[in-house]
């Protein structure tokens, strides 16, 4: 019977979105607990023979003793092996996440902790080569030794390891903690189960970053998933499934206005996210007052219906039209300010011209007694 | 507007139709005295205007005491090229119609409100008009001493007057600009302070919790930073503390520390000997010293006996010496005995010699002087005796000279008294029988004779009895009284001096004087005799006497010369000699003793040495002695032995000891011994590190630090989009205000630029070089003149009543030249407006109100002709009016 792995990595647990409002936050926060429980339903499901975590299960070393608790809690759905690896962010040093988590006796029977380098035979199933970080940072490849570590004669030999394999991840990406590009072949693995990548990204056909179960950034692309991996036998090419587990999409919208059209489009993606999604608005180009307030106007609509939204306009220049100015009743001395706001955006001051021009329009819009904003967006 | 023609009648003081007309376009100059009517026809205008004809508030226009008359009052003008006629009646048959030329004619309130449109003011609701009615009119008729009040006029002017404005500036106002003026600056005043613009309210607020967040999460970074560090120090802990745990490094130091402990014992014991053996070799030592000292004083006895044999030689060698030396000495006393005695003989025979020749020459030289004395005294004792005669002698018949004198004058005067007294007496001449007698007073008379009689003297003859003879003369009794007291006085003094007569007393007196004289040579001859007196020359004389018999008696005794005198020294020769050889003598004698004393001794000294001799002798040959000598001898040598052998062992334990260095074996023990407890005390601290480490982490780990900081971080990220968005929003806010008051104000200036152009006109009449701002209410604002310290600048309100009086008139003129632009109508009534004004000033309001004039119709009411007369037009009187009607 072939052997059935459940991959994952980065849970990140404990992590706080400092970006959203404190509703949005705690919900995303709670999401990393939730999206655990749904990986022990779906390790439970598939009958896994165990569940790998590739590090970074917690966020910090300190995070509350209850979040700990609450993750060992999250856990309980799949009764079989839970085999954990700390990362960089929680390193098993002298004092660690790890050793308060056993120190509270919130660790399981059924979950092992790799807290140093050490094989380890899995249920008689398989042989797992950890290479755990033990210190913050690191600048050695700590998978070295799994190709002279001798594992039991035909078991699966499936290596666990969080960092950046070298040549193959953007430059710049947590270059410290390396991980050689063969190191699956050199060390005779029959699969090496990657963490620290936010997406899942396959680096050969034994070598995988499973990304995190639940999506935590904008700029994470194939994140919010797990891999299931099958391996007929030793030696055997692993089949790898990528599972959805994630809730919540992130999308990051980067908008520069040119023509109404472009107001338009942007306003039926708004209008198309639900509360599953996590948006972020940004801005751009030139708009007249009218269309700015519908934009206005659509951005806190959808910010009521999604999870959380993020939106930024400040690149965004305001070219009042005669229509605008008509509509608002700018006349008179408002008028010439108006006019002069409009100017400046193109000067030094032109956020405040672009600010004090929104206020402006709010102001009259208040001031007339016709309903704001309305008709004409009916008449678009 | 032009009035042309002004009708009245029962109006107030004129109850007669009263008509005015011929109206000038420009000025026209009404001058009349107090009381005479003329503000009553500047009422009867404002009246016709302002109140309603209806009005029942308008009873002060009837006449004085006619409760039933209707005050009308009746007015033609022109507006632009209409002619209009408006009657108007109060009160009893209320009357109002509007005629307008080539247009129909207006009845009732419709012609009152077409002239308030056309004039631009309203009509009260109810009752009389009021101030804030009167609109345009209001402003520019000004009633008496009204002037210098010019803001409320202004405000209820103001509608009028914007309209105006707005209408010649088009459509340039924003419809709700001051509306959202005012909401933008409420808005920016939440947020920041109106005069600072510090941040406040909410804004302030979340700078605050910005900041603070921002300390709290430094904070939790820190404790973060620490607790990192406590984990990375716990590891290094461990590491170290397995290791040594392991290696136990202070056994190593423990076994160098025994080994180092055995090389000190061992050097220990050297030393111990080495103390021992000094020890022995102190005794050899002292015990040699001890023999060696006996044996030396054994030495010393025989070199005692010789010693004392020399000492006994030398002493008889001594005493010989000595004898010799008194022998000697005994000779040389004898030779100076002898010399001594010889010279004390010589010395003998030189003195008596000498003594010799002294008293001859002393014996001849006494009997020399013996005989001259002799005679001296002799001498001197006769002359003695012959002066003490004299002298006596001198002294019998001696008288002084006074007595003399006066015996003399004594016998004058007598003389003279007897001779007067003679010359007075009575006489009796006698011839009387002899052998009788007759007693004249007790004489018994007889014979011849003659007596005076100077007193009363009884004549007794015997037998026949008694006459009485009284002398006359006036003073005969007291001559005579003189005469017998004189004569008593004279015969005293002769008896006193022994004599009978005068004569004599002068004999004696001269033989006296030569005694005197007599005896005083002869004492002077005694005085060179005997200088000292006789008894002293005799006494002299007795002493030299003796002395001679003396120096006989001496030369007497004194030996007889003999023939070798004459040889012989003399006395100082033989004096000194005689000195000398007593000297020598004297010498001798003492050196003679000397030398027996040195016998003596010598002597003494002899006999000692022999005594001493002997016991010396007697101790060197005791037997006992011989005996404990050679012992000592014996001892002596063996302890020297002895002591030679003890330096040689010490000399060796030192060579030994040299080779080890105690001190450092000592610093070796020590040093292994604290290295080995200084590696187990680190031991000891690092495993209580470990444990407190521990418990630090397990504390610390339980607050969730990261956890904690990551919600702050959120926290202070939403914070600060918060604080940037105010931040944002008031910068915006700020800045869209500044813009609006900057444009408003901008515009404003625009608006009312035409207004400032017309009070910039006059007012460079009035004020040539000054500057007036015109204010939002467009009123006269801050006006700036050139004072005598360069430009002064003040509100309206600050100005002098006067200058307010004149600002007034220039800016209601300014108002009027601005609503003719605007085709309004205009009329200007001046109802002694310029009381307060100085004569200079007041030129130049002519000046000003003669331009307006050009433009206006410009009516001035005045109780002053005199200071209009140079306006340019003629006053006219209000009676003068009033009788010409009538």
């Amino acid at each position: 019977m072939a052997l059935r792995l459940l991959h994952s990595a980065d849970w990140q647990i404990g992590r706080i979105y400092s970006q959203f409002e404190p509703d949005d936050a705690a919900a995303l926060f709670e999401a990393r607990f939730h999206v655990v429980e749904r990986l022990a339903t779906l390790a439970t499901e598939r009958g896994v023979d165990a569940v790998l975590v590739a590090g970074d299960v917690f966020d910090a070393q300190t995070v509350s003793d209850k979040t700990i608790r609450r993750l060992f809690n999250a856990m309980q759905g799949f009764a079989g092996p839970w085999v954990l690896m700390p990362g960089n962010h929680d390193a098993a040093l002298a004092e660690s996440v790890w050793t308060r988590a056993y120190r509270l006796g919130a660790v399981p029977q059924n979950v092992l902790t790799c807290l140093d380098p050490a094989p380890r035979v899995i249920g008689d199933r398989f042989a797992v080569l950890p290479a755990p970080l033990v210190q913050r940072h690191t600048h050695g490849d700590l998978t070295e030794w799994f190709a002279g570590a001798p594992t039991p004669e035909g078991l699966p030999r499936i290596g666990l390891a969080h960092g950046c394999v070298q040549g193959v991840l953007p430059e710049g990406i947590d270059s410290t903690n390396p991980i050689a590009t063969n190191r699956g072949a050199t060390a005779r693995l029959d699969y090496l189960a990657l963490g620290d990548w936010h997406g899942s990204k396959r680096i050969d056909e034994r070598t995988w970053y499973a990304g995190t179960p639940e999506t935590d950034r904008f700029k994470a692309n194939d994140s919010g998933q797990a891999l299931l991996v099958s391996i007929a036998g030793a030696g055997a090419v692993p089949s790898v499934e990528e599972v959805r587990t994630g809730r919540y999409r992130w999308h990051q919208m980067d908008a520069m206005l040119a023509v109404p059209s472009d107001i338009e489009e942007v306003l039926r993606t708004l209008v198309e996210c639900g509360s599953d999604d996590v948006v972020q608005v940004r801005l751009s180009g030139v708009s007249d007052l009218n269309g700015q307030r519908r934009l206005q106007h659509g951005v806190e609509k959808a910010r009521a219906r999604v999870r959380a939204l993020v939106h930024e306009s400040h690149g965004l220049r305001l070219e009042p039209t005669e229509e605008d100015i008509a509509a608002l009743h700018a006349d008179g001395y408002v008028g010439e300010v108006l006019q002069q706001l409009r100017g400046e955006q193109s000067g030094p001051q032109a956020e405040r011209a672009r600010d004090a021009l929104v206020i402006l329009a709010q102001m009259l819009d208040d001031a007339s007694d016709r309903p704001a904003a309305d008709s004409p967006v009916a008449s678009v | 507007m032009k009035l042309r023609r002004l009708r009245i009648e029962n109006f107030k003081r004129f109850r007669e139709p009263l008509t005015i007309d011929g109206f000038a376009d420009g000025l026209n100059l009404f001058a009349a005295p107090n009381e005479s009517g003329k503000s009553t026809v500047a009422e009867a205008i404002r009246a016709a205007f302002f109140e309603r004809h209806r009005s029942g508030s308008v009873e002060h226009l009837r006449p004085w005491g006619d409760a039933t008359a209707t005050p009308t009052v009746e007015l033609e003008f022109d507006i632009g090229a209409t002619q209009y006629r408006l009657t108007k009646a109060f009160l009893g048959r209320k009357r109002c119609e509007l005629v307008i030329a080539g247009q129909a004619p207006l009845d009732g309130a419709a012609a009152e409100d077409h002239l308030a449109s056309l004039l631009g003011f309203k009509f009260p609701g109810k009752g009389a008009s009021a101030p804030e009615h009167m609109g345009v009119p209001g402003l520019l008729w000004i009633r008496q001493g009204t002037s210098h009040e010019l803001a409320d006029a202004v405000f209820h002017a103001a509608d009028h007057l914007r309209h105006v404005l707005g209408e010649s500036l088009g459509d340039l106002t924003s419809s709700s600009g001051d509306a959202v003026m005012n909401a933008v600056e409420a808005a920016r005043n939440e947020l920041l302070t109106p005069a600072t613009g510090n941040p406040r309210g909410e804004y302030a607020a979340s700078l605050q919790r910005k900041a603070e967040i921002a300390d709290d999460l430094s904070s939790l970074s820190r404790d973060i930073e620490a607790y990192r560090s406590s984990v990375d120090r716990l590891a290094t802990s461990r590491r170290d503390h397995l290791r040594d745990e392991q290696e136990c490094p202070w056994a190593g130091v423990r076994k160098e520390h025994q080994a180092a402990l055995a090389r000190l014992d061992e050097a220990q014991g050297l030393e111990a000997r080495q103390t021992t053996e000094l020890a022995t070799l102190h005794q050899w030592r002292t015990q040699t010293a001890s023999l060696r000292s006996e044996l030396e004083a054994f030495a010393r006895d025989e070199v005692a006996v010789t010693t004392r044999k020399q000492a006994v030689q030398q002493t008889v060698a001594a005493e010989t010496a000595a004898q010799v030396e008194v022998e000697a000495w005994e000779r040389r006393h004898r030779e100076a005995l002898t010399h001594d005695t010889q010279a004390r003989q010589q010395l003998e025979r030189v003195r008596a010699v000498a003594a010799r020749e002294e008293l001859t020459r002393t014996a001849g030289d006494l009997n020399t002087s013996l005989g001259a004395l002799n005679e001296t005294v002799a001498r001197a004792r006769e002359e003695r005796t012959r002066w003490a005669r004299l002298q006596s002698e001198a002294e019998a018949l001696t008288i002084a000279p006074v007595d003399l004198k006066k015996l003399k004058e004594l016998s004058e005067s007598l003389r003279d008294v007897i001779v007067r007294l003679d010359a007075v007496a009575t006489t009796l001449e006698f011839d009387l029988t002899d052998g009788r007698s007759l007693r004249v007073g007790d004489d018994t008379v007889t014979g011849h004779g003659r007596r005076t009689v100077v007193s009363r003297t009884e004549i007794q003859i015997d037998g026949v009895g008694r006459i009485a003879v009284s002398p006359g003369g006036a003073d005969i009794n007291a001559l005579a009284a003189q005469r017998d007291s004189m004569t008593a006085e004279r015969d005293a003094l002769l008896q006193k001096l022994a004599v009978a007569t005068v004569a004599e007393a002068e004999e004696r007196a001269r033989q006296g004087v030569q005694r005197g004289q007599e005896a005083k040579a002869s004492a002077k001859v005694l005085e060179v005799l005997a200088p000292k007196g006789v008894d002293a020359l005799e006494a002299d004389l007795v002493a030299r006497t003796a002395r001679a018999a003396e120096v006989r008696k001496s030369l007497g005794a004194l030996p007889p010369p003999i023939a070798t005198d004459e040889t012989l020294p003399d006395l100082a020769a033989a004096q000194a000699h005689a000195m000398r050889t007593a000297s020598a003598l004297e010498a001798a004698t003492t050196a003679l003793n000397e030398a027996r004393v040195a016998v003596g001794k010598a002597q003494s000294d002899h006999a000692t040495a022999r005594q001493e001799l002997a016991a010396a002798e007697a101790t060197v040959l005791d037997t006992l002695r011989v005996q404990r000598v050679a012992t000592a001898r014996q001892g002596f040598s063996d302890a020297q032995t002895q002591e030679a052998a003890a330096q040689q062992r010490v000399d060796d334990i030192g060579t030994n000891l040299k080779s080890v260095n105690l001190a450092l074996l000592r610093q070796d023990v020590e040093r292994f011994a604290r290295s080995a407890q200084q590696l187990e005390d680190a031991h000891e601290r690092r495993r209580q590190e470990i444990t407190r480490l521990e418990v630090e982490l397990e504390t610390k780990g339980a607050l969730g630090l990261e956890e904690q900081r990551a919600e702050r971080e959120r926290e202070l990220e939403a914070a600060t989009r918060r604080a940037d968005e105010l931040t944002r929003r008031a910068a915006a806010l700020d800045h869209l205000l500044g813009l609006l008051r900057e444009k408003r104000s901008a515009l404003a200036r625009r608006l009312r630029a035409p207004l400032q152009k017309h009070l910039d006109h006059y007012l460079g009449i009035l004020f040539p070089g000054a500057h007036i701002e015109v204010a939002d209410d467009l009123s006269p604002g801050a006006i700036t003149r050139n004072g005598p310290r360069g430009p002064e600048s003040g509100g309206f309100e600050e100005l002098s009543v006067g200058t307010r009086e004149q600002m007034g008139i220039v800016a209601r003129l300014a108002y009027a030249d601005l609503l003719q632009e605007a085709g309004r109508p205009t009329l200007l009534i001046l109802d002694d407006a310029l009381v307060n004004t100085d004569d200079e000033r007041l030129g130049q309001m002519k000046r000003v109100l003669y331009d307006a004039a050009e433009r206006h119709q410009v009516l001035i009411f005045t109780c002053h002709p005199g200071a209009w007369r140079d306006i340019g037009v003629a006053a006219r009187s209000v009676k003068q009016l009033d009788t010409r009607v009538g």
